[in-house]
C-alpha cells in the first residue's frame, strides 16, 4: 500500500469550503435528517459522520483528531500526524515534506538533481503538519488533498452526489503517429488537456506534482502503463502538436533540471537515457524500442520524451499561467482514467481554472488497437463489448460517468442490512454517485464518476454503500445453517503421533519447509535427489527448495542448542514436498514424523525403542531390516518395512560426519518414517 | 526408652567426660559438625537432660593498622631511637632524614612520645627524656608481637602466656584501627541428675536412615530406625514433560476453532499453478503481486497442468471482459501460458478456491485451511519466506459482511482474543473488502490480522457458484508472538531448548 503525505491545513481547509462544481441533486435536503434514516432502517444506533459539530452543511470545520478517527472508517490507515520541514528542488521546483527522521532529499525524485553536489539546489521552505496515511492503491483519485476532500466533503454530507466539472471547447489538436502502434516504437495510448487561469503558489506545484508522482505509481505502474506530463503551455506555439515515434539520434533538447544556457545540456534521447539521472532510472521502458515516443509543439519545440522527462524549457514555475498536460502509455484505461483523475483534482485543488479538451487525432492503427481486434499481445485493449466504435478523433479528457445497474436487495443482503431504494440512493451520493431512478422499485441506476478506476461491477458500488453505512455499524451476526465439522484423516494421526511422542518426553520443534541443497544433502553424505521442488528465483542460497526430510531441521535445531543440557529429544511432523508427474500441479506433499535423541550414551537401541513405541501405539506393524545409508554408521542403521513390504521409513546412529557438519560432539540417533504411508498400509 | 542416636551419643559422651564440655569440644569428640550436635544439644536441654551454661568471653585480634607494625617498631620507638643517635635531641624536621618514618607519621607519633613521657618538644627541636622504662618493651608492643599474623586469642589466654592485657588495651585503644575486641559467647554443656539417670536407666541410639529401603521395609526393621526429616521448602530439580511446540498450540486452537463451527477441512499443494493461485481469483496477470519480485516460481516441476478447459476459458473471458459476470473484467490479454506457471502458493486462497470449485452448486458451505504460504521476503523480525495462514469460505444464501464479522469474532473470541473489527480495505478478489484488526490490551492498540470480505462474482461465477461466498486468510505467526510474548517470528523457527522447556503450555 502506498504511503501518501497529506498536507493538513490544505486538507481540512479544502473540506471545509465547497468543491468547485455545482451542488449535487438533493443538497438542498438537510444531510444528518437523511442520514439519520438510513442508519435507522439499518438497526445499528449511528451517530452523526459529522464528528461532533452540529453545523448542517457547509462551513463545517474537523479537527485533527476527528480528522484522524475518520479516516480509517473510508480505508485510509492513519500512520502518524508528521511535524515535517519542507525542501525545495531550485531546479525544478518540486517540493519535499520530510521528517526529522529522514532527513533532507539526498537528490531530487522529478529531475534528478543531486543535492549532495549542488547543495544551493535544495531551498528551505520551514516546517509544515502533513498526516501520513496508508492508502488503497486502487483509489488515486483520493490521493491528493483536492480529491480526498471531495471524498470526505461527500461522506460527512457537505457535499453529496457527483461533482460536476465543465470542460471547455478544444482548441489544440495533437496528432499521433500511426508508428507508436507498432511493437518496436510502442506507446500507442496519448489523452491531454489544456489547464487555463492557473494561479500556483508553492503548495499548489507541489500538490501537482505529487498527484503526477503518485498516479505514477497507482495507475501507471511506474510509468508503464501511464505517465503523466504537466508544462507551461505559453512556452508552447500552434495549435497541432505533434506525438511521434524518433530516431534516438536525430534531435536534441535539453532535458528537466538541466541549465539551458549550457550548450552541453542539449541531448539526444539516447544519451538521455545514458546520461540524465531520470533518464538512467527509467531506460528499460525505452531501451527494447528502435524508435522513442517523443511530444512536441506546433513548431517543434520539445515537450517531452515519455515516459522519462519533460524538456527544460517548458517546465512549470510559479509564474505558469496554463498547463498543457498528457498522458501517454500502453493502456487506454490507464491513460484516460489517469487523466480524468488530474484535472478533476486540481479543479479541485485550484477551483478557478478552466479546464480545456484537446483533440487526439489517431491513425485507424491505434483505434484498432484499442479495440482489441489487432495491437499487441498482453497490451491491446479488448473491448468489453466487443463492439467498438473507432474514430479517428476523439475528445480528451472524457469525464461521460459509468453507468450501472444496481439491485437494492442485493446490496442490502450482501452488507447484512436493511435499506430501501431512498436510504440505498442516500448512502450512494454520500459516496460521490448520482443516482437515478431505473423503472423498478428494486433497482436503481447509478452514474460512476470518469475519475473512479475500481469500479468494474456492482459489487464495488456495494462496498462503498457498506464504508458509507459504517462497517462499526453492522450487528455481527453468524451464519443460521448448520453444518457438520470434518477434519482431514492425516491432522487427526498427526495430532496423535504428537502425543506419542510428547508422552515419550519428547519436545516438538517446527522448522522452516524451505532449505538448500547444502542443508539437505551434503551435509548428509547425499547426491542431490532429483524429485526435490526447486525455486526458480530465491531470496537466499539458504532457501532454494523444498525439504525432502525433516532431518536436516531437526539437525539443525540440535547444533544452535549445543550449550544446553544433553540429553535432548526432538521430533517434528510436517510435510516434506516432492515432485510427482502424476499430480496436478507436478509436485505433492507427504507427512512425515523424524525425531532425534542427542546424549553421552545415546545409541541404536534407544531410537529404536522410541520407534516400536510409535509404531504400536499409532496401531501399525512394522518389520525392521538392516540396511545401508550413507547418513547413518554402517551396521546400525535399520528400514522399517510395512505389511504390504513398502518402505516407511529409517533409524540408526547418525555417521560421524554428518554429526562434523553440524558441530556436534555427541552421538545423534535419529528416526523417520512416512506418516501417510504408514497409516494408509 | 529411645532416643535419636545423636542425641544418645551426646548424653554418653557427657557421661564420660567430668565437668561442662565445650560445645565444639563434644562436636570435635563426636567426630560431627558442630550444627547436628547443637541442634541435639537444644533437644536434650529442652526434655532436661542437659544445661547449656552460656558465659561471655572477649577474643582480641589485630586492627589493619597493626600489622604494619609486626616486623617494624612504633613510629615513636624509632624516633627516641633517632634522637639517642643524635646525642638526645634533633630538630623534628630532620628526624625523616634518619630513619623511614614520613613527616607526617612523625608529627602523629608526637602525641605518643609525650604520653610516654619518652621525648618533649622544645622549640622546633624534640628532646629526649631518657629513662630505663622505655629500653623495655612495652605492653601494647607485647599484645602486637602475641597478636601477629592474624592470630586470635581470648583474653585469658593472653593472661595466661604472662601479658599485660589491660594496660596493653588501655594503650592500643586511641590508636585507631589496631585493635580488634569481639565480645564473644562460650556454650558448654552438662549432664543434669535426669540425664545422669536416663543413661543409668538405660536408655539406647535409634538409627536415623535417610532412605526407606525395601529392607526396612521387609524386615520391619523401619520401627527401629527414625526417617530423617527433610526440608520440605528446599527446591527440587527441575523437571520438563515432553511438549508440544507452543506455535502447535496455536495452530491447534485455530483448526479447534474452526472444525467446532462446523467447517470442513481442506488442503491444496504447495506448489500451485498460477492458474489456481492468481488467475482462478481475479489477480490480473500484470498485478504486482505476480512479480518475480514477490512471489517464489518454480523451477522444477516446470509446468503445471490446468483444469477443465471450459473452466480455464471462463476465466479467461472474466479477466479480459468480465465473460459472463457483469464485470468489465481488467481489460486486457490473458495469456494461457503464463497460467501454467508453477509458484509455490502465496496464500491458502489457493486451496479456498479449489474447494469452491468442487463445491456442490446451491448447498451451504464451510471451508477451511491452515498450512505454510510462500511470500519472496527477505528475512527479519517480523517476516520469513514461509508463514502459516487459516483461510476459510462460507457458502451461503445468508453470507454478508455483517456475518463475516460475526464468524471472525467468534474465531477470535476462541482464540483468545475478544475485541475484534474489521475496516474498509482492498483485495483483488474481494468486494466489499475488510481488514481484520484485533485489540491488544496489553499494548493498547488495534492490530492487524488479515484480510476478509466477499469474493467478488469474477471469482465465484467462473467455478459454478452463484451463492455469497465469504472468505478470509489471517496470519497465525503473530497471534503466537503475540500470546508467548515473541519479538521475532525467528524464535518460532529456531526454537531453543530453554524456550521450548519452560514455556507454559497454558497461556491465556
Amino acid at each position: 500500500m502506498p504511503i501518501i503525505d497529506m498536507p493538513v491545513e490544505i486538507l481540512l481547509a479544502r473540506i471545509s469550503r465547497s468543491g468547485p462544481h455545482a451542488p449535487a441533486r438533493g443538497q438542498s435536503e438537510p444531510q444528518s435528517q437523511r442520514a439519520g434514516t438510513a442508519r435507522g432502517r439499518g438497526g445499528a444506533t449511528k451517530p452523526s459522520r459529522r464528528a461532533g459539530t452540529s453545523e448542517a452543511t457547509s462551513g463545517t470545520h474537523l479537527s485533527i483528531a476527528e480528522l484522524v478517527d475518520l479516516l480509517p472508517k473510508l480505508g485510509c490507515e492513519v500512520e502518524q500526524v508528521a511535524d515535517v520541514q519542507q525542501f525545495v528542488c531550485n531546479a525544478c521546483g518540486k517540493i519535499y515534506d520530510r521528517t526529522q527522521a529522514q532527513g533532507p532529499p539526498l537528490s531530487c525524485s522529478n529531475c534528478g538533481t543531486d543535492f549532495r553536489t549542488s547543495p544551493q539546489a535544495l531551498g528551505d521552505l520551514g516546517p509544515s503538519q502533513v498526516l501520513r496515511l496508508n492508502m488503497l492503491a486502487v483509489r488515486p483519485d483520493i490521493f491528493d488533498p483536492g480529491g480526498m476532500a471531495r471524498y470526505i466533503r461527500g461522506y460527512l454530507g457537505i457535499q453529496t452526489g457527483m461533482p460536476e466539472y465543465t470542460l471547455s471547447a478544444a482548441r489544440i489538436r495533437v496528432q499521433v503517429d500511426p508508428q507508436l502502434s507498432h511493437e518496436d516504437s510502442l506507446r500507442p495510448f496519448i489523452a491531454c488537456a489544456v489547464i487555463r487561469n492557473v494561479q500556483l503558489d508553492n503548495n499548489s506545484i507541489k500538490m501537482v506534482m505529487n498527484l503526477q508522482e503518485d498516479l505514477h505509481w497507482a495507475l501507471g505502474r511506474d510509468r508503464k502503463l501511464a505517465s503523466i506530463g504537466v508544462y507551461d503551455l505559453d512556452t508552447l506555439k500552434g495549435d497541432v502538436f505533434h506525438y511521434d515515434a524518433v530516431d534516438p539520434d536525430s534531435l536534441r533538447f535539453v532535458p528537466l533540471g538541466f541549465p539551458p544556457s549550457d550548450p552541453h545540456s542539449a541531448l539526444t534521447p539516447r544519451e538521455i537515457l545514458e546520461r540524465h539521472k531520470t533518464g538512467q532510472a527509467y531506460a528499460h521502458l525505452l531501451r527494447p524500442l528502435k524508435k522513442y515516443p517523443l511530444l512536441r509543439d506546433g513548431v517543434g519545440t520539445v515537450l517531452s520524451m515519455p515516459p522519462i522527462i519533460n524538456s527544460e524549457t517548458t517546465r512549470v514555475t510559479l509564474r505558469t499561467r496554463q498547463f498543457f498536460v498528457d498522458v501517454t502509455g500502453l493502456s487506454q484505461r490507464a491513460v484516460d482514467r489517469a487523466l480524468n483523475i488530474v484535472v478533476t483534482s486540481l479543479k479541485e485543488i485550484m477551483p478557478s481554472i478552466e479546464v480545456e479538451c484537446v483533440l487526439i487525432e489517431s491513425s485507424a492503427g491505434v483505434t484498432t488497437a484499442s479495440n482489441g481486434a489487432g495491437g499487441s499481445p498482453g497490451n491491446g485493449r479488448v473491448s468489453p463489448g466487443g463492439v467498438g466504435v473507432s474514430p479517428a478523433i476523439h475528445i480528451t479528457p472524457d469525464l461521460t460517468p459509468q453507468e450501472m445497474i444496481l439491485s437494492v436487495q442485493e446490496t442490502a443482503e450482501t452488507i447484512g442490512v436493511h435499506l430501501n431504494a431512498a436510504e440505498l440512493t442516500e448512502l450512494l451520493e454520500s459516496m460521490g454517485y448520482d443516482v437515478q431512478e431505473f423503472g423498478r422499485p428494486d433497482r436503481v441506476k447509478v452514474l460512476v464518476p470518469a475519475y473512479r478506476n475500481d469500479v468494474m461491477h456492482p459489487v464495488d458500488l456495494m462496498e462503498d454503500v457498506a464504508i458509507a453505512y459504517g462497517y462499526d455499524n453492522l450487528s455481527p451476526e453468524l451464519v443460521p445453517t448448520f453444518t457438520v465439522g470434518t477434519p482431514q484423516a492425516i491432522e487427526e494421526h498427526s495430532t496423535t503421533a504428537r502425543r506419542i511422542m510428547t508422552g515419550l518426553g519428547f519436545h516438538q520443534v517446527m522448522t522452516l519447509v524451505l532449505t538448500s541443497a547444502p542443508a539437505a544433502f551434503e551435509k548428509w553424505r547425499l547426491p542431490p535427489d532429483p524429485r526435490a521442488v526447486l525455486i526458480e528465483n530465491p531470496i537466499s542460497t539458504e532457501q532454494t527448495m523444498c525439504r525432502v526430510s525433516l532431518l536436516p531441521g531437526l539437525l539443525e535445531t540440535l547444533a544452535i542448542n549445543k550449550q544446553y543440557d544433553l540429553p535432548q529429544h526432538l521430533f517434528e511432523i510436517g510435510d516434506c514436498c516432492f515432485v510427482d508427474p502424476a499430480a496436478e500441479t507436478g509436485a505433492r506433499e507427504e507427512r512425515f514424523i523424524a525425531a532425534a535423541m542427542i546424549g553421552t550414551h545415546v545409541g541404536y537401541a534407544d531410537i529404536r525403542a522410541v520407534a516400536d513405541a510409535l509404531i504400536h501405539e499409532l496401531g501399525a506393524t512394522c518389520v525392521v531390516k538392516p540396511t545401508e545409508h550413507p547418513s547413518f554408521i554402517p551396521g546400525r542403521v535399520a528400514a522399517l518395512f510395512e505389511t504390504r513390504q513398502q518402505e516407511v521409513g529409517r533409524m540408526g546412529e547418525l555417521h560421524p560426519e554428518v554429526l562434523e557438519s553440524y558441530g556436534l560432539r555427541h552421538p545423534v540417533a535419529v528416526l523417520e518414517l512416512s506418516l501417510a504411508k504408514l497409516l494408509t498400509s | 526408652m529411645e532416643l535419636p542416636q545423636i542425641q544418645f551419643d551426646v548424653l554418653k559422651r557427657l557421661h564420660e567426660t567430668p565437668g561442662a564440655v565445650a560445645l565444639a569440644d563434644l562436636a570435635r569428640a563426636l567426630g560431627l559438625d558442630q550444627s547436628p550436635v547443637t541442634a541435639a544439644c537444644g533437644e536434650l536441654r529442652h526434655a532436661g537432660y542437659v544445661v547449656i551454661e552460656e558465659s561471655n568471653f572477649e577474643e582480641f585480634r589485630l586492627g589493619p593498622e597493626a600489622e604494619a607494625y609486626v616486623d617494624r617498631p612504633l613510629p615513636e620507638r624509632a624516633i627516641i631511637r633517632v634522637l639517642r643517635d643524635q646525642g638526645g635531641a634533633c630538630p623534628i624536621t630532620e628526624i625523616p632524614k634518619h630513619c623511614d618514618l614520613f613527616a607526617s607519621q612523625v608529627g602523629g607519633a608526637l602525641r605518643w612520645l609525650n604520653q610516654r613521657q619518652w621525648a618533649r618538644k622544645e622549640g622546633d627541636r624534640l628532646v629526649l627524656l631518657a629513662d630505663a622504662e622505655a629500653d623495655r618493651p612495652q605492653p601494647d608492643e607485647l599484645l602486637i608481637k602475641a597478636l601477629a599474623r592474624g592470630r586470635v586469642a581470648t583474653r585469658a589466654e593472653l593472661e595466661s602466656k604472662g601479658l599485660p592485657v589491660a594496660d596493653a588495651v588501655r594503650l592500643l585503644a586511641p590508636r585507631k584501627g589496631f585493635l580488634v575486641v569481639k565480645e564473644r559467647t562460650a556454650r558448654h554443656v552438662a549432664l543434669t541428675d535426669a540425664g545422669r539417670r536416663l543413661l543409668e536407666a538405660g536408655v539406647t541410639g535409634r538409627r536415623k536412615v535417610t532412605q526407606l529401603t525395601p529392607e526396612l521395609l521387609a524386615e520391619g526393621g523401619w520401627r527401629q530406625v527414625e526417617i530423617a526429616p527433610y526440608d520440605v521448602t528446599l527446591a527440587a530439580k527441575k523437571l520438563y514433560p515432553g511438549k508440544e511446540h507452543p506455535f502447535q498450540r496455536t495452530l491447534d486452537r485455530a483448526r479447534r476453532a474452526f472444525l467446532e463451527m462446523g467447517f470442513t477441512e481442506i488442503v491444496s499443494p504447495w506448489v500451485e499453478s498460477s492458474f489456481w493461485d492468481f488467475d482462478a481469483v481475479f489477480q490480473p496477470q500484470d498485478h504486482p503481486a505476480r512479480d518475480m519480485q514477490d512471489t517464489f516460481y518454480v523451477s522444477r516441476p516446470s509446468r503445471c497442468r490446468l483444469p477443465d478447459e471450459a473452466l480455464v476459458e471462463r476465466v479467461r473471458l472474466t479477466h479480459e471482459n468480465g465473460g459472463g459476470t457483469g464485470s468489465t473484467g481488467w481489460q486486457y490479454r490473458w495469456n494461457l501460458e503464463l497460467a501454467h506457471r508453477p509458484v509455490l502458493r502465496t496464500h491458502t486462497t489457493a486451496a479456498t478456491i479449489r474447494a469452491l470449485a468442487r463445491h456442490t452448486q446451491g448447498r451451504p458451505g464451510k471451508y477451511f485451511t491452515i498450512g505454510p504460504v510462500f511470500r519472496r521476503e527477505t528475512l527479519d523480525y517480523k517476516h520469513l519466506p514461509v508463514f502459516h495462514q487459516v483461510d476459510g469460505i462460507i457458502v451461503d444464501p445468508a453470507a454478508s459482511l455483517a456475518t463475516l464479522i460475526g464468524t471472525l469474532s467468534a474465531f477470535y473470541h476462541k482464540m483468545g482474543f475478544p475485541q475484534v473489527k474489521v475496516v474498509p480495505s482492498f483485495f483483488p478478489y474481494t468486494e466489499p473488502s475488510a481488514e481484520v484488526q484485533l485489540y491488544l490490551e496489553s499494548r493498547g492498540e488495534w492490530v492487524e490480522m488479515g484480510g476478509s470480505g466477499v469474493f467478488r462474482p469474477e471469482v465465484t461465477l467462473p467455478v459454478g457458484v452463484t451463492d455469497r461466498v465469504l472468505a478470509w486468510g489471517l496470519g497465525l505467526e503473530r497471534l503466537a508472538m503475540l500470546t508467548h510474548g515473541l519479538d521475532s517470528i525467528g524464535a518460532l523457527y529456531y526454537a531453543s531448548m530453554p524456550w521450548l522447556r519452560e514455556e507454559p503450555l497454558c497461556r491465556s
